[in-house]
């Protein structure tokens, strides 16, 4: 399939990024002034505990030995050790990662759910009530901070209404779905307004393009014209505007798992650097730079499989 | 001298007729008419050009027939009739029944007038099915067939391909064959070859007349191309300002003109014994359509224009069928019998 043939390249394409990443991710712990071994352990340690994460560390040897090293720890797949939890940061990761992922892919279903209708309505009478009303609503959600509209949601619909809880995974399918709702809600308003402006001004645009005018003088029902020639059309774009904010929404987790008292990789990363725990915040900065790297690549193959195309590039 | 013309409009019974058409943009001070008076009719089994100057009114008019005006563009008057169905005042209802079951269009721009996300054997058979309740696989089985009609050598293969895989000419019996799905009684074509290259657009021409005779179907093309019109027309309307200046069989028009902008477009055209020098450009530019004036719209560049022809138009039936908007169409006449063109 051609498919295929686009997913290797664009795979090979994400190869140097991956390779910059790693360099970034390993130079982070030799910014910080002094020796990094003595940062992470902090003042009261004694030398003789600095002196054994030293020569654990491998920092005796030069710099493109370690990264060298580093690098072939990597392909191992070995992330590290976390010197808080003294265990594979790689296994830690694992273990939070349901959430995080439940957290993302909830999130951008309910961006999908909530832009796409908005947006069409907004298209439907350009300059009427019902447009400026959506785009009021959407500079009020690009405005709100999530903490806040988090901690708000919460206060109505867990505390007040108690219809939904306030904390928490839940247990099961349906009860992801229940507990992760509004955490990934808080997520999810904070993008909406970007789909659903970029969706509307490309509705409009397509609905001006002639194959419309095709599509009328079939005698198609403007509901079939609207979903299956404008909206068609008008999506890849929007899709690939979708695929970069996700690619935020990973490190907008962070907060959210906080307010929700969620234990996935966000809050894995708080407790990592509130510990100075260097080997896990490196794990898991990489860990967010490739979950960045593979949206991306997932933002393009859906633009390929939206717009026949882009497949013959 | 009027025999053919009030004939067939006693008969009422032409499967197009369009009368006095007006067609307004925006409202208030800025409004204005950029079709003022048009007139054509159409019947199964003919092809009727309607040629004229970019800007002249013509494919709007054709819009207008369809009920596919663009935004902004409103009926101010007059009467469109296809098939029995009153085009300004159609219901919903009527106007899905008009588009591709009464008539079908074609665009002048093949490369833009396919969606590029669907497969062209898809786009086909949507049109079949949106008037007709078929299943998908008969659906599909028509446009198989229309493909094939259309001189697609490898149909069922050649269904799946994206408008994108196809060159220009391709994509215009694609357009087509779109049109042909409803099975409509008109076929509707604005500037169908204007994208096209020479020998494409003969090939082309060549199928929209063969689609005449195998499915008696009426033809209306807009064209501003008169060798074009030559070529397949059996009757032609000339347009000029948004009105129409002179109509009637193909061959007449073209050889004694009996308007004289119909002479200048004519005197217009290059051949292959004129030069540069003889050819001749008409003097002067178009009226814009915000200027709107009381007589003939073409009078300040006529050469055989008089005063009375600033003050006031009128359209009158002449010899052979044909109407003439010229009131100087005695004198332009003889000037064409003496000289020719």
């Amino acid at each position: 399939m051609a498919y295929a043939g686009f997913l290797i390249r664009r795979l090979l394409q994400a190869i140097p990024v991956i390779f910059g990443v790693t360099f970034i991710v390993f130079w982070l712990i030799h910014l910080v002034p002094g020796d990094p071994a003595r940062t992470a352990l902090g003042l009261h340690a004694t030398p003789a505990a600095i002196a054994k994460l030293h020569q654990e560390w491998g920092l005796d040897s030069s710099l493109p030995a370690q990264y060298l090293n580093y690098l072939g720890r990597l392909v191992t797949g070995n992330l590290g050790t976390s010197l808080r939890y003294q265990e594979s940061a790689g296994t830690l990761i694992l273990e939070r990662l349901p959430v995080t992922l439940w957290l993302i892919v909830y999130s951008t279903v309910l961006v999908a759910i909530f832009a796409v209708p908005l947006a069409l309505l907004a298209a439907s009478r350009p300059g009427a009530l019902r447009d400026r009303l959506v785009s009021i609503i959407s500079v009020a959600g690009l405005g709100i901070p999530g903490f806040w509209l988090g901690l708000i949601l919460i206060q109505y619909f867990a505390i007040e209404a108690r219809v939904l809880p306030a904390a928490g995974f839940g247990s099961g399918f349906t009860g992801h779905l229940e507990s992760m709702f509004l955490p990934s809600l808080t997520i999810a308003i904070g993008i909406i307004p970007m789909v659903v402006r970029s969706l509307r001004a490309e509705v409009l645009r397509t609905a001006d393009l002639d194959f419309v005018v095709t599509a009328r003088s079939k005698g198609l029902s403007e509901r079939r014209i609207r979903w299956r020639h404008v909206l068609r059309n008008a999506l890849p774009p929007s899709v690939t505007i979708l695929m970069v904010n996700v690619g935020f929404l990973i490190g907008s987790t962070i907060v959210v798992e906080l307010v929700f008292s969620l234990g996935g990789i966000g809050s894995l990363m708080i407790n990592a650097i509130n510990g100075r725990d260097f080997p896990l915040v490196q794990a898991v900065t990489l860990f967010f730079a490739f979950m960045v790297i593979f949206t991306n690549i997932l933002g393009d193959l859906l633009q390929a499989l939206l717009d026949p195309r882009l497949e013959a590039r | 001298m009027s025999v053919l013309t009030s004939e067939s409009g006693a008969e009422g019974r032409d499967l197009l007729v369009v009368r006095d058409l007006r067609l307004g943009v925006g409202e208030g001070e800025g409004s204005f008419e950029p079709v003022v008076g048009a007139a054509l009719r159409a019947d199964r089994g003919e092809v009727v050009g309607v040629v004229g100057e970019s800007g002249s009114g013509k494919s709007l008019m054709l819009r207008a027939i369809a009920g596919l005006l663009p935004p902004g563009v409103d009926y101010r008057g007059g009467e469109v009739t296809v098939g029995g169905i009153d085009v300004p005042h159609a219901k919903p209802a009527d106007l899905h029944r008009l588009r591709g079951e009464t008539v079908g269009m074609i665009f002048q721009e093949p490369m833009t007038a396919l969606n590029p996300t669907m497969r062209i054997g898809t786009q086909i058979a949507e049109a079949a099915r949106a008037h007709r309740d078929l299943g998908r696989g008969e659906a599909k089985a028509r446009a198989i067939d229309l493909l094939g009609r259309m001189g697609f050598t490898e149909p069922a293969r050649q269904y799946r391909l994206y408008p994108h895989e196809l060159s220009g000419g391709m994509r215009q019996r694609v357009v087509i064959a779109i049109a042909l799905a409803g099975e409509p009684a008109l076929l509707l074509c604005d500037e169908p070859t204007t994208a096209l290259d020479a020998t494409v657009t003969m090939r082309v021409l060549d199928l929209i007349v063969g689609l005449v005779s195998d499915l008696d179907i009426g033809v209306v093309l807009v064209t501003h191309d008169l060798g074009v019109a030559a070529r397949i027309c059996d009757r032609i309307v000339v347009m000029y300002a948004g009105r129409m200046l002179e109509e009637g069989p193909a061959d007449k028009v073209l050889r004694r003109p009996r308007h004289p902008y119909t002479l200048a477009l004519l005197r217009a055209v290059p051949t292959r014994e004129t030069t540069i020098e003889e050819l001749r450009a008409i003097p002067g530019t178009p009226p814009v359509p915000q200027e709107q004036l009381p007589g003939c719209p073409f009078a300040p560049r006529c050469e055989f224009a008089e005063d009375a022809c600033l003050r006031e138009v009128r359209t009158v039936a002449i010899e052979d069928g044909r109407t003439t908007a010229c009131r100087r169409h005695e004198v332009l006449a003889k000037m064409v019998e003496g000289a020719g063109v």
